[in-house]
């Protein structure tokens, strides 16, 4: 793969990732309106469930640094970087890529990576980082242990608390909270075995940040369709969307949505356990989807053109490509462009079951 | 010297005598066997002298204690009948207020629990009595054909329960096995569809992102923070 085709592999699909529905408002009127009064209802609200609304509703802005460990097939990788964050406190906010530690890049490669990173902004800021995702299967799934160590990071005074899955638990999370407005200070997320894997920590912070006159808002390219009959026939889609019948213990749908990522349109179904996400992403070809396909016996999905070479292909196995990447396991079965694939912090054998649970 | 008279008939003695004591009459019957039996009619002459005798002695009141003695014999076992049939002749009567107030001083009453059970008895003495009293009456052995025929309905009604025991828990052993078959049958269909539907798929373990689609690449890559992109982008000609 050159340069080129990385660069437009990035921006195409950053911008999918990007341009869903977030809590960004679309406006400023839509943004006061978000935040109206809230100052006050956080106050008397608790710790979790402000850390659940305090990313848009605290003003906010500072470093943040961060780490990422993982391997693949006994490889291990590795990212340190560091970038600038900043949130008005009424929904709108900015992720700026600031300096890459490791790898070492050229000035090309960083510009490149910078620019791909921040077309992501608004993916990380709804999936990459630790949240509380739903408070009540947060609270059934998951296990809180106050350390009372009281941290201080980047000035801020703190309550150290480490979070893990009562059952099941593949990551363990360290964080600290700041006891003020519930923003997470510093992330670290470690492996069964104690090998950290990520960490996210704020080392310059201020609830008053300097807001450039030249900043670029996360503005979501379209807002994320909901998954109806009427947005699934103006996507093009003339199928029915599928759906695990398999979820790991503990999780549970969030929401469907409608994505796009150039052309083509995908239904994205999002699963949580209150903190992991679980992702299964369906795209279908020219509005006829694999499993329609199946269904009359044709060809899944590769040409139903004639009967004979349907027969041939019918008999054909669906082929599976998994991966684990760290925590992160991925998997994904075509058909010429069709794409279904689930990708998640789970096992290889869960994956597999809410892959094939789907077809 | 006069020959001895023959005895009197032993079935006729009870009937002479009674003709004797004026309780029968006599009748041809008699009178034909009298003149025709000596036996009988010197019995009969004998007696009805005793008879005469006896009318003609003084009447005299027998002692208490016969008296006693002779109710006991023949009236045991009526007292209760006998007194609870003076009692409803007698009646209800107005208690005198002067023994009133000698049972029952003044302030104090007999307790209505009394007064019921009382009124109870008197309502129905026979049942009243005979609950009292049923605890006394003797157990008699129960004829042996009766017992016989008791215990052979006991045995019956047991082989009954038994036979029907056997073919309950037959029914039940039957559709147990029928649930069986029909489970077995249906895993073995379902394992079977399970199987070809497994054979279906094909798992390939990759090492690289590149061998996925685009969103699936740059997803796990956005879930890392970036860092596939940044090792791919580290190898790149940039």
């Amino acid at each position: 793969m050159n340069a080129r085709a990385i660069v437009s592999l990035a921006f195409v699909t950053a911008l999918a990732l990007s341009c869903s529905r977030t809590h960004a408002p679309a406006s400023e009127s839509q943004a006061a309106a978000q935040s109206n009064g809230l100052e006050v209802v956080l106050a008397q609200t608790p710790l979790f469930e402000r850390m659940q609304m305090a990313t848009t509703t605290v003003r906010h802005g500072g470093t943040r640094r961060l780490q990422y460990h993982y391997e693949v097939a006994g490889v291990a990788h590795a990212l340190t970087y560091e970038e600038r964050v900043t949130a008005d406190g009424h929904g709108r906010f900015a992720l700026d890529p600031l300096r890459v530690g490791e790898p070492v890049m050229t000035t090309a490669q960083r510009e490149v990576f910078d620019l791909l990173q921040k077309q992501r902004e608004g993916f990380f800021f709804r999936f990459r980082d630790f949240g509380v995702r739903q408070r009540d299967l947060f609270f059934a799934n998951y296990r809180i242990v106050d350390l009372h160590t009281n941290p201080v990071v980047a000035g801020r005074a703190c309550m150290e608390i480490e979070v893990a899955r009562i059952t099941n638990a593949t990551v363990r999370y360290r964080l600290a909270v700041d006891i003020e407005t519930a923003l997470v200070m510093r992330s670290v997320e470690t492996a069964p075995d104690g090998r950290e894997v990520a960490r996210s920590e704020f080392i310059e912070f201020t609830l008053d940040p300097m807001v450039p006159a030249d900043i670029q808002w996360f503005t979501p390219k379209y807002v994320g369709q909901p998954l109806d009959t009427t947005s699934l026939a103006a996507a093009g889609f003339t199928f029915p969307p599928i759906a695990p019948k398999f979820l790991p213990v503990g999780y549970q749908h969030l929401h469907s949505e409608i994505v796009r990522e150039a052309d083509d349109a995908w239904i994205r179904r999002v699963y949580s356990d209150g903190v992991e996400n679980l992702f299964l992403l369906q795209k279908g070809l020219r509005g006829v989807s694999i499993l329609d396909i199946d269904a009359r016996g044709d060809s899944r999905g590769v040409s139903t053109s004639t009967s004979s070479s349907a027969d041939s292909l019918s008999a054909e196995p669906y082929k599976i490509r998994i991966m684990t990447a760290g925590t992160w396991t991925l998997a994904e079965v075509s058909r010429g462009e069709e794409q279904i694939f689930v990708v998640g912090k789970i096992g290889e054998d869960e994956v597999l079951r809410v892959l094939k649970s789907s077809l | 010297m006069s020959l001895p008279h023959p005895p009197a008939c032993p079935d006729r003695r009870d009937m002479l005598v009674a003709v004797a004591g004026g309780e029968l009459k006599r009748d041809l019957a008699l009178e034909a066997h009298l003149i025709a039996c000596g036996g009988c009619r010197e019995f009969f002459a004998s007696v009805e002298v005793h008879v005469r005798e006896l009318r003609a002695l003084t009447t005299r009141p027998a002692p208490r204690e016969l008296e006693g003695l002779v109710v006991a014999a023949t009236q045991a076992g009526h007292r209760q009948d006998r007194a609870v049939a003076a009692l409803r002749v007698i009646g209800p009567a107005v208690m005198p207020p002067e023994v009133d107030r000698v049972i029952w001083p003044i302030g104090a009453s007999a307790p209505p629990v009394l007064d019921r059970i009382v009124d109870g008895n008197l309502q129905d003495p026979t049942h009243s009595i005979a609950r009292r009293f049923a605890g006394r009456i003797e157990r008699l052995q129960a004829p042996r054909a009766l017992d016989a025929r008791v215990s052979k309905i006991r045995a019956f009604g047991r082989i009954r329960r038994e036979r029907f025991g056997q073919r309950v828990s037959l029914a039940v052993g039957a559709l147990v096995l029928v649930a069986i078959t029909i489970t077995a049958t249906w895993f073995i269909a379902r394992q079977s569809e399970v199987e070809a539907r497994e054979q279906k798929f094909v798992i390939e373990h990759v090492t690289s992102l590149d061998e996925f689609g685009p969103l699936a690449q740059s997803t796990l890559s956005s879930l890392l923070g970036g860092s596939p992109d940044a090792d791919r982008m580290r190898k790149s000609k940039l």
